[in-house]
């Protein structure tokens, strides 16, 4: 055989083996991990509704624990480290009652909303719950006897918390403002003027359809809400004292706002359904000022949506760009994320900048609880999950910031 | 902690491939010196064990469970049998010594059980599942080994040092589910839930390490015949640490994430050399007609008719 012969065989071969870079994203393992909290209990059900990540890097988890004497669910967070390990837990099902998103952040301690046994015996007052990460306990902060039946809470950008809630004697939804003391600041009431205690008490009790209440900020200082008013489950908005503005009025409850964030001014970038449709609005212009109607506002429809309304959208940037991120339930049971990129929306009038979208969870269904930035620079996703197709257990995935660029279309 | 370990990886990295490059370069070198080469095919059959260095898992207990079914228990080697097919190229430098390169597509197989269990805390209420996890990779295998040959007659027994480096092509992963369900009214085992899926992405693309080979050489009319037995030390992690949950399916029990598992492999293979001498011309050319190297009064016969 040719010397040269050889040599170049050695070559090509040499070329074949070092020459291949690559491009995977050499991850930390607290960059990106899937955890599925799992017990061996058989009778044991757990549904997430949040996340937040803590000074040391780990995550505290929120959710819901079905008790075998109570339609109301009981308490149950998870402490991890920040590789999504688990580190302690904390289930007080005797005082607490259903819990509902967000964790606030105020005093310095991680906080949530729930509801606690009144001075006469019923249970429907709002309570705000402080986890003890030193003590690994929950503890009771401050009772709010004029907030009944919390259904959403969230922090404000004054250090405070809005929280909506529902009135069952008086049928009306009522919007509270806490402030950074903890102290209660101000309460909005809306009239539903009808008997809505189905629909509502079907999700305090997680049967059947779960409604899409929530509580937000404006970037200016207002608030809103979505909660039933006037007839139908409506987005309610009100400026910085509680005082009423406009509403995007929905359909009952069959056709409303599922998620909201506002941008600046006029513009919004929010999700809504109608009936099993869900549809989505990166970029929607409308006066929060004055009563709009939901049908009016028009959005790109997402058939591999599964019906329920569970949709999440976060203002997440990215390699120094803002971008808007929606989550929610899939068809194939999976949450799926859609990003969008707000400098193409604001230059091509809210189209054509959807840039990417991933999945996360396989198989055993998945449901959107939320996602949040962390400080990687990534993303954490809760979820609830039924480990086996069976047993709804707690979720956490963690995007690293290689994920986030790919999502993004970098 | 992590930093330090990802370093002495990347460390590790680096020096297995300067001690492949370098093989690379004393056998191109020893091989334009060589007086005779080899050509042949090998095949046979190998059998893998996988020792996991690290374990994973998606699933955390928030409860420390009664059994430790769900940790992984690694099957036995000889459970593990995998087939290869390739061919061997010889360089005989001299009589006792020579090189030995041989790239051969190996399949490599290890397989590991682990089960979940869910029972209520007051009546008869339960779920057993037990899942069959075996792995398929498909390698490329490049092994050079220095040869040492300790007999010239038609019984030649050798020894093989050296080092290979694997190249992924693919890798598949297959789930076989088990369910007792006494939940459901059922006493029996349901088995037949099988997944096959690919798994390359999740696999580090490359394996090397050291081997080593023992065998005997038949010298027969035309052809050498060996009878080999290899065994090839992996020296990295086989799992891509980097893409472990970038599967969604990773979310599931059935599927989970794959440890950090280093591999060992032994190799019996049959060998069937066909030799071509160099140098064996007359006037010192080099011959290329195919010959048996030790019929040595042919060359001499052709070189004296030149």
């Amino acid at each position: 055989m040719d010397n040269i012969k050889v040599l170049c065989i050695y070559l090509v071969l040499s070329l074949a083996i070092f020459g291949c870079s690559s491009d995977v994203e050499e991850v930390e393992p607290n960059n990106r991990f899937t955890k599925v909290y799992n017990n061996e209990n058989f009778d044991d059900s757990f549904f997430a509704l949040d996340v937040k990540q803590t000074a040391d890097g780990g995550y505290l988890l929120l959710g819901r624990k079905e008790l075998e004497d109570s339609p109301y669910g009981g308490v149950y967070v998870i402490k991890t480290d920040d590789e999504g390990n688990y580190q302690w837990q904390a289930v007080p099902t005797s005082e607490f009652r259903n819990p509902v998103p967000n964790f606030i952040f105020i005093d310095g301690a991680y906080h949530f909303v729930c509801m606690a046994k009144g001075t006469g015996g019923n249970i429907s007052e709002g309570i705000l719950a402080r986890v003890n990460e030193s003590s690994k306990i929950i503890e009771i902060a401050r009772i709010y006897p004029d907030v009944k039946n919390p259904l959403h809470a969230s922090e404000t950008r004054d250090g405070g918390m809005l929280i909506l809630g529902y009135d069952q004697g008086a049928e009306e939804s009522s919007l509270s403002k806490i402030g950074s003391d903890k102290s209660f600041t101000w309460q909005t009431k809306y009239a539903i003027l009808e008997n809505q205690n189905e629909a509502i008490f079907n999700h305090l009790f997680y049967v059947n359809k779960r409604l899409p209440f929530f509580t937000g900020s404006l970037e200016d200082g207002g608030y809103f809400m979505n909660g039933f008013s006037d007839f139908t489950l409506s987005v309610e908005f009100v400026d910085a004292n509680g005082g009423k503005q406009g509403a995007i009025q929905g359909f009952r409850d069959e056709g409303t706002v599922s998620s909201l964030v506002h941008l600046s001014g006029n513009q919004f970038s929010m999700s809504k359904y109608s009936y099993t449709q869900n549809f989505v609005l990166p970029l929607t212009e409308f006066d929060p000022t004055v009563v709009n109607n939901i049908k009016d506002l028009d959005g790109n429809e997402f058939p591999e949506l599964a019906p329920e309304p569970d949709v999440r959208v976060l203002r997440q940037t990215i390699n120094g760009n803002s971008y808007l991120i929606y989550a929610a339930n899939s068809k194939s049971n999976q949450i799926v994320l859609y990003a969008y990129d707000e400098a193409k929306l604001a230059e091509n009038g809210g189209e054509f900048a959807f840039v990417g979208t991933t999945r996360v969870g396989f198989s055993d269904r998945f449901e959107i609880a939320n996602i949040i930035p962390t400080e990687d620079e990534g993303l954490a996703v809760a979820a609830t999950t039924y480990v086996g197709g069976r047993f709804s257990r707690l979720a956490l995935f963690k995007l690293s910031p290689g994920d986030l660029r790919k999502l993004a279309g970098l | 902690m992590i930093t330090k370990n990802l370093n002495g990886k990347s460390m590790w990295l680096r020096r297995g491939r300067y001690l492949v490059i370098c093989a690379f370069f004393v056998g191109l070198s020893t091989q334009l010196l060589a007086q005779r080469m080899l050509i042949g095919l090998k095949g046979g059959v190998n059998y893998t064990q996988a020792d996991p260095t690290k374990s994973y898992s998606s699933v955390v207990f928030t409860q420390a469970p009664l059994e430790d079914t769900h940790k992984r228990q690694y099957s036995e080697q000889f459970d593990n049998m995998g087939t290869q097919f390739g061919i061997a190229l010889t360089f005989e430098y001299t009589n006792f010594f020579g090189l030995s390169f041989e790239p051969t597509y190996s399949q490599y197989n290890y397989g590991f059980k682990n089960g979940y269990l869910w029972q209520a805390t007051e009546g008869f209420e339960s779920l057993a599942v037990e899942y069959d996890h075996n792995q398929k990779l498909n390698y490329i295998e490049l092994p050079l080994f220095f040869r040492f040959s300790f007999s010239q007659g038609p019984v030649i027994p050798y020894l093989q040092v050296g080092g290979f480096y694997n190249i992924l092509q693919n890798a598949s992963k297959s789930v076989n589910t088990t369910k007792l369900d006494l939940a459901t009214g059922g006493l029996n085992e349901l088995n037949g839930d099988e997944n096959d899926v690919g798994i390359t992405h999740l696999m580090d693309n490359k394996l090397y390490g050291l081997a080593g080979a023992v065998g005997v050489s038949f010298n027969l009319p035309h052809v050498r015949v060996s009878l080999e037995g290899a065994y090839r030390y992996g020296m990295n992690n086989v799992a891509n640490e980097y893409t472990r949950f970038s599967d969604p399916r990773s979310s599931t029990i059935h599927f989970d994430v794959l440890d950090d598992t280093s591999i060992k492999n032994m190799q019996f293979s049959l060998v069937c050399h066909f030799p071509i001498n160099f140098g064996m011309g007359g006037n010192g050319t080099k011959n290329t007609r195919y010959v048996v190297p030790y019929d040595m009064r042919r060359f001499k016969e052709e070189g004296s008719r030149k």
